[in-house]
This record gives structure tokens, C-alpha cells and sequence, in this order.
């Protein structure tokens, strides 16, 4: 690994995000010898990313839309602190294209893709046209429509029920499931207001809803020289009103054949996207039809990324850098070796006992898992204070063993050593959700948590 | 500012490096700049005079690291930073207070925003207070300059004006202390 020690041209970068993200980033930038600059709200001035960057701007107060959302700050910030580079994180600004274009236009190396993927990635109406264009299966569904008339128009055509979702929508927000003609009718002008406060947009499509449905996601990572290759792909079924739970890879329980397709599937995406960057291609999979379609492309580093990283080896995080710094990729595609398997569960301070209520707080004691094959990536430490500003991801627990079986085993394992106190846990629930027979069996649907894995659970805890 | 024998955690070695390397593409013939306990004395012809003799020599830092303005990419903001830290100011008041001060009573201005701090409404112009003025309640005590907007510091009460605790040109984070207001009639 010779080849690692040449310092590579972003020299300091501004860590625009917070928490266990933030955190990561710092690792990865410290791991090439780049200096960090984090910027912090007022209610992340003493946290571990701010204490381990080189130095820590405060930027706003803790409303994120006064600080972590706020542009101007966060560039000004950049600038100020003498950074070259700006890392967006997940979340927050990363998929922002303004940002992205503002970086660019205030000489700043934006780490993650040209400005003008990110915007094209972001409207999903645009990113399917894209997909479709690249020959990739996407699920049947309309135009941007105009009125009501001409959704319920369309729905009929795909054959209820039917998805209604907002053009520049995204990480599950923004979309309802309508079961016929009333209920388009009933539903219509409110996602368009929703739509429209949302986002700032409020135009609409709508796409056949998947009964039994997978989610299944490839990432790649593409270089500012034309190259692309992907990283295998991850399955994330389990979720929770569209927010990932539980994230593994490889994908149990898909032919080879499927397999391959999806992966080549997101290449072709990255490439009609002409991506110089990491990013996801995200994919439902009908488990009744073995049949997969694109959903939607994520330009940026996602929370799930350990678990590929565990399986491939690679530090997606440093590669982002790497590209954004010019460098050509380092592997080929055939360098890309899966090994073994990866499962990664979100432990976030809710409580499924009552509706998962985000619950803010002081940790008191925090003590996470150590044990062959765990890694715990973490912002959390005793005395920690969980911010009703922002979302109640505390930490993420990741298992590498030989298969999946062994993976999940020493994730369970890892989970009833993991001790928390002064806030609820969804640690507990997981935990749950891994030794249930469904999970064992790879039978679980996006909507299982909702109806089965929550339910169980809870008739469990009495 | 106050003592503090602190290791300066917060300032790297680049930093430094760039610190000096603004130093020397400056018009300036000397410079000393203390931040956060460490002291950085340098001079073109020769030794630097000591002893706070340069007027640069009072872009010393409270919290935040004094040269960041002039460390942005293509050291444009560097201009920004030499003739409004090279303006007047003469060896004049006691602007460079060595015993500690005593801040009971006193009622700190802090600031809006993250951006540079800007003693006075454009450069080569006289600054809006200084140490010793009187002020009275909401009025415009500086700027922070945040990618062109100008974001008016005001003060929150009528007071005195005893201590600015950011230097003109600097990079001052949202939250921090600019000045120290003895509160009074105005």
C-alpha cells in the first residue's frame, strides 16, 4: 500500500454535518492526513466531532435551519477556516444542489458529485426518465401531473393501489399509498401542500405500489476520469415508515441471476449519470415477481455504507475524498471481492413501546459492544445530550462474520452487551427483530416491521 | 488578552505556516499576533519591535484563531485584512489591557453570526465604538460580514464600552463574545 502515503489535494475540510457522521468524516480525513474543520451548532459544541476535528466553528443555534441548513453560515465557515473542501455528510445539505453550486462557485471542493448530478438526482421524476433512458427496469408509473383528474386518470392505468409521491421527495417523506379513485380525490391537493412546504415544490407523479417489496440498493462509486464500479448491494427491507432499520450485504435470498442484474442495473445508472462520486441506486424488488425496478439515486455517502465497507474492505468515506480530489479510483471492478456478510442495525432514542416517540435526554452510561467482527459507529458518550433538534440516531452497531447466520448471531450477541441508560433504546426491538424467524428466513417486506415485527414485539413486552 | 498557558489545541501547524506566509505577502513590516496563548513575533528588516509597538500586533485572538480571514483559497481575503488591521490606532489607548479584567457586572455583546468581524462600516473609516464610548441601548457596535451580508452587532443594553474582544478582519463564530458593556445611562 505504498501508494497511500501520497498526500492528495484537499489539504483541509470543513465537516458540514453532525454526529456519528460527522465523526466518520474526521476518522476518514485524519486517516489521508487532511485537517478537519467541524461546524457545529450551538447544541454540538462540546461533542466528540467537535473535539476531535482540528477545530470546531460554531455556525448558528441549534435549530438546523439557522445552522446546519443555513448556506451562507456553513460557507462562510469553510472560508473563513481556510478549508478547500466542504463534506455534506447525509442529510442536512448534502443533496442540496444551491450548496453544492455555491462550494463550487466559492472555490471549494464539493465532496460528492458535480453540482449538476446532485440536481439531477434530486428530482425524481428526472432521475427515472434517466433510468429509463439507461435501459433499467423502472416501475410503471406517470408524468409530473397537473390535477386530480389526471392522476386518478393515470392510477387507473397502473392499477391501483397506487404511490403518490413528490417530484423532489426523498428518503420516504412525501409519498402516501392511495387504493382507489376516492381516495385520489381525497388525497390529491393536501400531498400537493405537503409537496409544496415540504420541499419547496409541489409537483406530483404517481407509480404502482409493490405489495411484497425489497429494498435493494447498489453502490457505486464513480471517479472524475470516467471511471465507475460497483460495490455490491445492500438490502434495507426493514424499515419503519420508510426509515431504514436493519441494512445487510450481500442481499440474502436473490437468484444470481437478479443479483447480477440489479449491480449491472446500477453501474449503468452511474454511468448515464456520469457519476464522479459515491452514491446509492436505490431499487424495490418485487419478491412475488423476482422483478426489480429503480426507485431513486442518493448522491452521497448513506448511513448504511459500514456494511459494505465490512464486506468489500474499502473505506467509502476516504474513496469520496479521494475522487473529489481528482484522484482516479484505485480498484477495478474486478478488485471488488465480497466477503462474508454485513448487518447493520440503527439504534435511535425511541421508544417503540410508545409509537417511537423520539425521546430527548442526558445518557448516562454508554457502553458499547466490543467483539470480533462489531463496529459501533457513534457520536454517543456518557453524559450525551439527545437534542430534540435533530433526528435520534445514536448509534449504529455493524456485524461482519463468514455468512449471514454468524453475523446476525454476533450482532444479537453484541446488542445484549450493549448498555444504555437515561434515554429509551430501540436496541432492545432490533435486537428482536434479528432473532425472529422471518429475518432468519429473509422472508421480511418493507412493511413488516409495521405489521408484523412491531406487534410481536410488543404483545412480547406485554 | 487574559493569560491562559493553555496548549493552543485549536491552532495547526498550517496554520502557522499560513499565518506567516499572509505575514509576507503583507505590506507589513512587522507582526505579532498571540492566539490562545501562543505568540508569533516576526519582522522583515530585522528583529520585530516588541511590546505591542505595531498596531498588527493587536490582531490577537479571544477564542478564535486571529489569521483565519486571510487563509480563504486564492488569499483574496487577505486585502480585506491589511489595510483595516494597518489603519490608524496609533499606540494610542489601552487597548492591550495585561492585568486581567474584572468582568463582574458587565454584559457581553455576542455574535449573530459566523463571518468576519468589522470594527467600522467600510475600511479606512472610523470604527462605530471604542473602548471607553458610551453607548446607548441597540446601537450598531460592528458588523459580521457573512458572504456579503452584513449582519449589523448591536448592543443590547446602554452602557460603556469596555473591552472589544475580537480584533477588525477576524473570523468570529455565531455566539461569540465581541464586546464587553458596562451597563450604565449610555
Amino acid at each position: 500500500m505504498g501508494d497511500a502515503v501520497a498526500p492528495i489535494a484537499i489539504r483541509r475540510v470543513l465537516v458540514a454535518n453532525r454526529g456519528e457522521i460527522a465523526v466518520r468524516v474526521v476518522r476518514a480525513c485524519r486517516s489521508l492526513g487532511i485537517e478537519t474543520v467541524v461546524a457545529v451548532s450551538t447544541a454540538d459544541r462540546d461533542g466528540l466531532a467537535a473535539r476531535m476535528a482540528d477545530r470546531a466553528v460554531c455556525i448558528g443555534p441549534a435549530p438546523a435551519t439557522q445552522s446546519y441548513l443555513a448556506i451562507s453560515s456553513v460557507l462562510s465557515a469553510a472560508l473563513g477556516t481556510g478549508c478547500d473542501a466542504v463534506h455534506p455528510g447525509y442529510g442536512f445539505l448534502s443533496e442540496n444542489p444551491d450548496f453544492a453550486r455555491a462550494c463550487v462557485a466559492e472555490g471549494l471542493i464539493f465532496v460528492g458529485p458535480r453540482p449538476e448530478a446532485v440536481a439531477q438526482a434530486g428530482d425524481k421524476a428526472r432521475a427515472r426518465e434517466l433510468a429509463r433512458a439507461a435501459g433499467i427496469p423502472v416501475l410503471a408509473g406517470s408524468p409530473v401531473l397537473e390535477s386530480a383528474d389526471a392522476a386518478v386518470a393515470a392510477a387507473r392505468e397502473l392499477g391501483y393501489p397506487v404511490l403518490v409521491k413528490a417530484a423532489a421527495g426523498g428518503g420516504g417523506r412525501g409519498m402516501s399509498v392511495v387504493e382507489d379513485d376516492a381516495g385520489m380525490l381525497a388525497r390529491w391537493a393536501g400531498a400537493a401542500t405537503e409537496a409544496q412546504s415540504a420541499f419547496g415544490d409541489g409537483r406530483l407523479f404517481v407509480e404502482r405500489f409493490v405489495r411484497n417489496a425489497r429494498h435493494i440498493e447498489v453502490q457505486v462509486l464513480g471517479d472524475r476520469h470516467g471511471h465507475v464500479i460497483h460495490l455490491g448491494e445492500r438490502d434495507c427491507t426493514l424499515q419503519r415508515r420508510h426509515q431504514k432499520v436493519v441494512e445487510e450485504s450481500p442481499a440474502p435470498k436473490l437468484s444470481e441471476s437478479v443479483r447480477g442484474a440489479i449491480r449491472r442495473s446500477g453501474v449503468a445508472f452511474a454511468e448515464a449519470l456520469e457519476l464522479d462520486s459515491a452514491g446509492t441506486v436505490e431499487f424495490i424488488y418485487d419478491a412475488d415477481r423476482q422483478t426489480y425496478a429503480f426507485l431513486e439515486f442518493n448522491a452521497r455517502i448513506q448511513v448504511e455504507h459500514p456494511v459494505t465497507e465490512m464486506v468489500t474492505g474499502v473505506d467509502l468515506v476516504a474513496e469520496q475524498l479521494r475522487s473529489a480530489a481528482g484522484e482516479p479510483l484505485r480498484l477495478a471492478q474486478d478488485d471488488v471481492v465480497l466477503d462474508g456478510h454485513a448487518i447493520e442495525v440503527r439504534i435511535t432514542t425511541e421508544d417503540p413501546a410508545r409509537g417511537f416517540v423520539p425521546h430527548p435526554g442526558t445518557v448516562t452510561v454508554w457502553e458499547p459492544p466490543v467483539a470480533e467482527g462489531i463496529r459501533v459507529d457513534s457520536h454517543c458518550e456518557p453524559g450525551y445530550v439527545v437534542s430534540p433538534y435533530y433526528d435520534s440516531l445514536l448509534a449504529k452497531i455493524i456485524a461482519h462474520g463468514p455468512d449471514r447466520d454468524t453475523a446476525a448471531d454476533r450482532l444479537v450477541s453484541a446488542l445484549g452487551r450493549l448498555r444504555v441508560e437515561g434515554v429509551p433504546t430501540t436496541a432492545g426491538f432490533v435486537r428482536a427483530a434479528l432473532d425472529h424467524p422471518d429475518f432468519r428466513a429473509a422472508v421480511v417486506t418493507t412493511d413488516w416491521i409495521a405489521t408484523r415485527g412491531l406487534p410481536n414485539h410488543l404483545e412480547k413486552l406485554g | 488578552m487574559t493569560t491562559n498557558s493553555e496548549i493552543p489545541a485549536g491552532v495547526t501547524f498550517r496554520e502557522v505556516q499560513e499565518v506567516l506566509r499572509t505575514f509576507t505577502a503583507s505590506g507589513w513590516t512587522g507582526m505579532r499576533l498571540e492566539v490562545r496563548g501562543m505568540t508569533i513575533t516576526v519582522g522583515k528588516e530585522g528583529p520585530p519591535a516588541l511590546a505591542g509597538s505595531s498596531s498588527a500586533g493587536r490582531a490577537r485572538a479571544g477564542n478564535a484563531p486571529a489569521a483565519t480571514p486571510a487563509a480563504g483559497p486564492g488569499g483574496a481575503p487577505a486585502t480585506g485584512v491589511t489595510p483595516a488591521a494597518g489603519t490608524p490606532t496609533p499606540a494610542g489607548p489601552p487597548r492591550t489591557p495585561s492585568a486581567p479584567l474584572d468582568t463582574t457586572g458587565l454584559v457581553e455583546v455576542r455574535s449573530p453570526a459566523v463571518g468576519a468581524f468589522w470594527v467600522a462600516p467600510s475600511p479606512g473609516e472610523p470604527p462605530f465604538v471604542e473602548v471607553g464610548q458610551a453607548v446607548g441601548q441597540f446601537e450598531q457596535l460592528a458588523i459580521v460580514e457573512v458572504m456579503k451580508l452584513m449582519n449589523p452587532v448591536v448592543s443590547s443594553e446602554a452602557g460603556e464600552i469596555v473591552q472589544v474582544c475580537a480584533a477588525n478582519a477576524e473570523m468570529v463564530e455565531y455566539d461569540q463574545v465581541l464586546f464587553l458593556i458596562r451597563p450604565g445611562d449610555g
